[in-house]
């Protein structure tokens, strides 16, 4: 039986004994439990109280890798620590053997240790160092986990007091030998000094001092079993630990000056030794490199070397390096730090770092990627979108234009143009650019009638007049009279008129109109804005023709008022015997033209139809003279008026009437049936009558008859004439007829037209199921002309010559050469006309037309004079018209009886001979050229005229080119074989989308 | 640009698509040999230096 201690503990065996005391291996009598008992060598002079406040606090410890203190008693003199045994081995014993441990094992012991020190480094007040570990104070348990033994309890305490600070030689930091040591090293090693105030260490700071002779103790592993829980502490006499402040440095001179007195037993010198959580890591360090290594560390903190990589991987050999700096600033600063560093061993091994690496520049690669494309298709569709929409504007343009709407047509051609700003908005498609071009008619040469633009008008139109002029149309809708200026289309003026569908205006001339105003009828001055006269009310209206007598009925009223245009002055009235004029059954969609209401020239005769089926002229003096001169008693609609010293008429009741009557006598001169309605207007002398297709006029000086226009298969629904210029309303479209007798039809054919007017260089047109008027304007473009030739010369094509000094007009028949002064230069008639294959124009070194005949024979004329040049015969030509117009890249294969198609000339991008597109058109094409940026393409349609198209890069159509007839040094030639050759240069995009915009503007301005 | 008369609007969503689409597959495949190699790596570190990562750490107060 071993000694009892305190009644409650039975020593079994002395396991060891060091600098601090004798431990024992006993038992807990009641509890026979294991526990090990530490006899305290310190001297009882201590108070017993502050060796129990030690214990109290090593009793509060709880770590699965410090060994549990449970109590503390005091035993004949002698003070015993009681505390956990713990079963196992020294990792020094491991070391001893020679017995190397997996790394990964050797890791986790780290990991269990650094766990313990950083519990301990954080018990509060200060902390508490262990200040001695090494391979003999870590015990490895049965399970493989290791207990920090023997840490010095005294650096708990953090108050003045006496402290025994052990080190081990290779596993005690450079400042456990003291801060003369630590500075000496440095001076040796040729390192600064850092001074204590780098790096980033927080924690507590126990400053000691130690003594000279206890520089070097023994390592107490002599005579040790193996459960020897071994200890080796330096014993040291008076020395202090003092809680440094923040100003480590000053601190520390004040203490080292006052260390020097601080006096005591000792006769030994003193050195300052300055401990903290860093030297605890520097030993854990050292102690792992024994481990891993199998060598202790050097002494010299400055001269470890490196383990090798047989000895364990890089990562690891790294930490403990760092642990072991010789300089604590450059050491981990806590075990936590450590301990993350450990942990985090996986990611920082190379193969983690070069595998991430991979990683991230695989995901920067592929989202690089991703997001490029995603870009591309972002901003593809975008522009897919815009060209999307740009298509669906440019048909709203091709729309508009077709109705003769010119502003909606410009508006929208510029819509589909993006503004190109930035990288969102697509080109400009070609849709759009034709659209523009087409809507502003730059390239549109021809004389003649073609769209200005549409009037909105508030409500639908019933009647219009265009001013004698010609420069200003009143238009009359529900309750308003609208006067509009033709030249700029802005309104002159709103008057408000009788109400009634049968309003009527008329203008006396240019600057006055006689108008049905509410309150009576009127005359107006437009330029000075105000009534001239107002008389009584009316709905209908005449003119003498000489202007000076007005007539006015209310069709509500039988009595017609005659006035004096000039004041207003009654001239007489006319009672119509309670007739009326015929009503009919719905206002709103009566014709105001089916009735008759003239004046003769001089206002002394009036013409008019009333509700009883018949037309009467009766004298406008009020003497009631009257003739009859038709009636009827079927229901009919009539038209008529006068016509020098004669009255004509029409009658519709399901079959037509037509007749001529001397004024006076009221005597027929002339009259014919039909079975489709007539319509007859007068105008000086002249009586025009239309009937179904044919538009006749009859001048009453002679009563010849001349066919103003024929339009089979069309029926005239209305027409209006001025002067030699005719205005055709037929049922498919509207057509003029000017001095070269030919009726041109304009617009759309399906665009329903119920009545029109013409004067001067304008022409009006509305129908009645639109609130708008079309003006048409009589263009010519004379300024552009380069050539007046003969209209009655036949050719089909029309070439200048390289210097552009002459004309050639040809065609298989013959050729005529003309100076550009219109001088004729020669005529030559080509020699069997029939067997001609083809002609071409062509501008080499001289420019000369190429003719071939189908049996091979080809002759050359000069260009200037027509002179044959040469004459040769080749291989019969392809019957095919195989035709091959080189371009460059791209050539152009054409043939009689296949589409035009485009081919790729070199490899680059797309395999040689590719065919890329196909230029499918009505016409057929004649011949296809380069002009600068684009390409240009001619074409005879199967009625025999010629038009061309501008293509863009892309072969696609920007600009419709009519009566194209050349191309040469980027200008545009046009014969619309009617005696000119015009010319146009190209307009650039920016030129098309101003032009668009001063449209725009001029409409936004008319508004 | 005429292209295989494919226009520059066409290239770019078209070729912006397919281009996105390569880069999900070169993804997913870059995601496979990656998965592959960590998992082998992993293997290998567990090997040399076990799973201190994993360890539970009392001071902490994770569970031990």
């Amino acid at each position: 039986m071993g000694e009892i201690i305190a009644g409650l503990y039975e020593i079994e065996e002395k396991i060891g004994s060091g600098g601090a005391g004798i431990v024992y291996a006993g038992r807990h009598i009641r509890l026979n439990k294991k526990v090990v008992l530490k006899a305290d060598k310190r001297k009882l002079n201590i108070p017993i109280e502050s060796l129990r406040r030690e214990v109290d606090l090593l009793k509060e410890l709880s770590h699965t890798n410090i060994p549990q203190v449970y109590d503390f008693v005091q035993h004949e003199g002698t003070v015993y620590t009681v505390m956990d045994y713990i079963e196992g081995e020294s990792l020094d014993r491991l070391i001893k053997r020679g017995e190397r441990r997996p790394q990964r094992e050797v890791i986790r012991w780290l990991c269990q240790l650094l766990d313990a020190l950083i519990y301990l480094h954080s018990r509060p007040p200060y902390g508490i160092l262990h200040g001695d570990i090494k391979p003999a104070n870590i015990m490895l348990k049965p399970d493989g986990s290791v207990c920090l033994i023997d840490f010095n309890i005294a650096l708990l305490l953090g108050e003045d007091g006496a402290v025994q600070v052990g080190y081990s030689r290779g596993y005690a930091s450079p400042e456990h030998y003291g801060s003369d040591y630590v500075d000496s090293m440095r001076a040796a090693h040729g390192t600064a000094s850092r001074g204590t105030g780098s790096g980033s260490f927080s924690g507590h700071i126990f400053r000691s001092h130690i003594s000279e002779e206890n520089r070097d103790p023994v390592l107490p592993f002599e005579n040790q079993t193996e459960k020897l829980n071994t200890e080796l502490t330096e014993a040291l006499t008076d020395c202090q630990t003092e809680k440094l402040g923040d100003d480590r440095t000053e601190a520390l001179r004040s203490d080292e000056a006052k260390g020097s007195a601080s006096g005591g037993s000792s006769s030994r010198a003193k050195k300052t030794v300055m401990l903290d959580a860093r030297s605890d890591l520097y030993s854990l360090g050292a102690t792992f490199y024994h481990i891993l290594s199998g060598s202790r560390p050097k002494e010299d903190a400055w001269e470890v070397e490196w383990i090798s990589r047989s000895a364990c991987s890089p990562a690891l050999a790294a930490i403990i390096k760092k642990a072991m700096s010789p300089e604590a600033d450059d050491r981990y600063q806590s075990a936590e730090e450590m301990l993350q560093a450990l942990q985090s061993i996986w990611r920082n091994d190379k193969r983690s770092v070069s595998l991430r690496r991979a990683r991230n520049t695989a995901v920067a690669a592929v989202s690089f990627l991703a997001l490029a494309g995603a870009a591309c298709t972002f901003v593809g569709n975008m522009e897919r979108l815009q060209r999307q929409q740009a298509l669906t504007y440019a048909e709203y343009s091709a729309e508009a234009l077709r109705k003769g709407d010119v502003t909606q047509a410009v508006v929208q051609a510029m819509n589909a143009m993006p503004e190109e700003k930035n990288i969102f908005d697509a080109p400009v498609t070609a849709e759009a650019r034709l659209a523009l071009t087409n809507a502003l008619g730059v390239y549109d040469l021809d004389d003649g009638y073609s769209d200005k633009d549409v009037i909105k008008l508030p409500d639908i139109p019933f009647k219009e007049v265009i001013s004698p002029e010609g420069d200003k149309l009143a238009v009359i809708y529900a309750y308003e009279l609208s006067v509009y200026d033709l030249n700029t289309l802005q309104c002159i003026e709103r008057l408000p008129v009788e109400e009634s569908a049968f309003s009527d205006v008329l203008f006396a001339d240019d600057n006055r109109i006689l108008y049905a105003a509410r309150g009576g009828v009127c005359l107006y001055d437009l330029e000075k804005k105000e009534n001239i006269w107002t008389g009584k009310t009316a709905t209908k209206l005449a003119l003498s023709g000489d202007g000076k007598v007005a007539a006015a009925l209310d069709r509500r009223d039988d009595r017609v008022m005659i006035y004096d245009t000039e004041n207003g002055e009654i001239k007489g009235e006319v009672d119509l015997g309670g007739r009326h004029l015929p009503v009919p059954e719905n206002d709103r969609f009566a014709d105001p033209a089916d009735y008759v209401f003239a004046l003769d020239h001089d206002g002394s005769l009036l013409g008019i139809s009333l509700d009883d089926n018949s037309v009467n002229l009766i004298a406008a003096d009020g003497s009631d003279q009257r003739k009859t001169v038709y009636g009827s008693d079927k229901e009919a609609s009539f038209s008529g008026g006068f016509a020098g010293g004669y009255f004509a008429w029409s009658m519709d009741n399901g079959s037509a009437e037509f007749g001529i009557v001397d004024a006076k006598t009221s005597e027929a001169v002339a009259g014919m049936e039909s079975d489709m309605p007539f319509r007859v207007r007068t105008r000086g002398e002249d009586i025009y009558l239309s009937n179904g297709d044919i538009l006749e006029k009859i001048t009453t000086d002679s009563f010849s008859e001349t066919e103003m226009a024929y339009v089979p298969g069309k029926k005239i629904v209305d027409y209006a004439v001025d002067g030699s210029r005719v205005l055709l309303v037929t049922d498919q479209g509207i057509g003029f007829m000017d001095k070269t007798a030919e009726v041109e039809f304009t617009g759309e054919q399906d665009i329903q037209t119920d009545f029109g007017a013409i004067g001067g260089k304008y022409a009006a047109t509305a129908n009645r199921n639109a609130p708008e008027i079309r003006v048409i304007e009589r263009r010519d473009h004379d300024d552009k002309n380069v050539l007046d030739y003969d209209i009655d010369i036949v050719h089909d094509e029309s070439r200048i010559s390289k210097e552009e000094n002459s004309y050639m007009l040809f065609n298989y028949k013959a050729f005529e050469i003309y100076d550009d002064k219109g001088n004729e230069k020669a005529a030559v008639e080509l020699e069997d006309p029939e067997r001609i294959y083809d002609q071409q124009f062509r501008r080499d070194d001289s420019s000369y037309l190429e003719v071939i005949w189908y049996d091979g024979t080809v002759r050359k004329y000069s260009a200037e004079d027509g002179a044959l040049i040469s004459e040769e015969t080749k291989d019969k030509p392809d019957e095919n018209l195989l035709e091959i117009f080189e371009l460059g890249d791209y050539r152009i294969e054409t043939s009689l009886h296949n589409v035009p198609a485009v081919y790729r000339n070199t490899g680059y991008r797309v395999k040689k001979n590719a065919c890329l597109k196909m230029l499918d058109d009505e016409g057929y094409m004649t011949y296809a050229s380069s002009l600068g940026d684009y390409f240009l393409t001619e074409y005879v349609s199967s009625e025999g005229s010629r038009y061309g198209y501008l293509l863009d890069r892309h072969f696609e159509k920007v600009a419709y080119l009519p009566d194209l007839c050349d191309a040469w040094n980027g200008q545009l030639y046009f014969d619309s074989g009617k005696g000119h050759i015009r010319k146009s240069r190209l307009y650039s995009l920016e030129e098309l989308k101003s032009l668009g915009e001063g449209v725009i503007l001029k409409a936004e301005e008319r508004k | 640009m005429v292209l295989f008369n494919i226009s520059r609007v066409e290239i770019l969503f078209y070729g912006g698509l397919a281009l996105t689409a390569f880069a999900l597959v070169l993804g997913m495949i870059f995601a496979i040999i990656h998965l592959s190699r960590k998992s082998r790596l992993e293997r290998t570190l567990s090997e040399e230096y076990g799973d201190p990562a994993r360890y539970n750490i009392q001071s902490r107060g994770e569970k031990v």
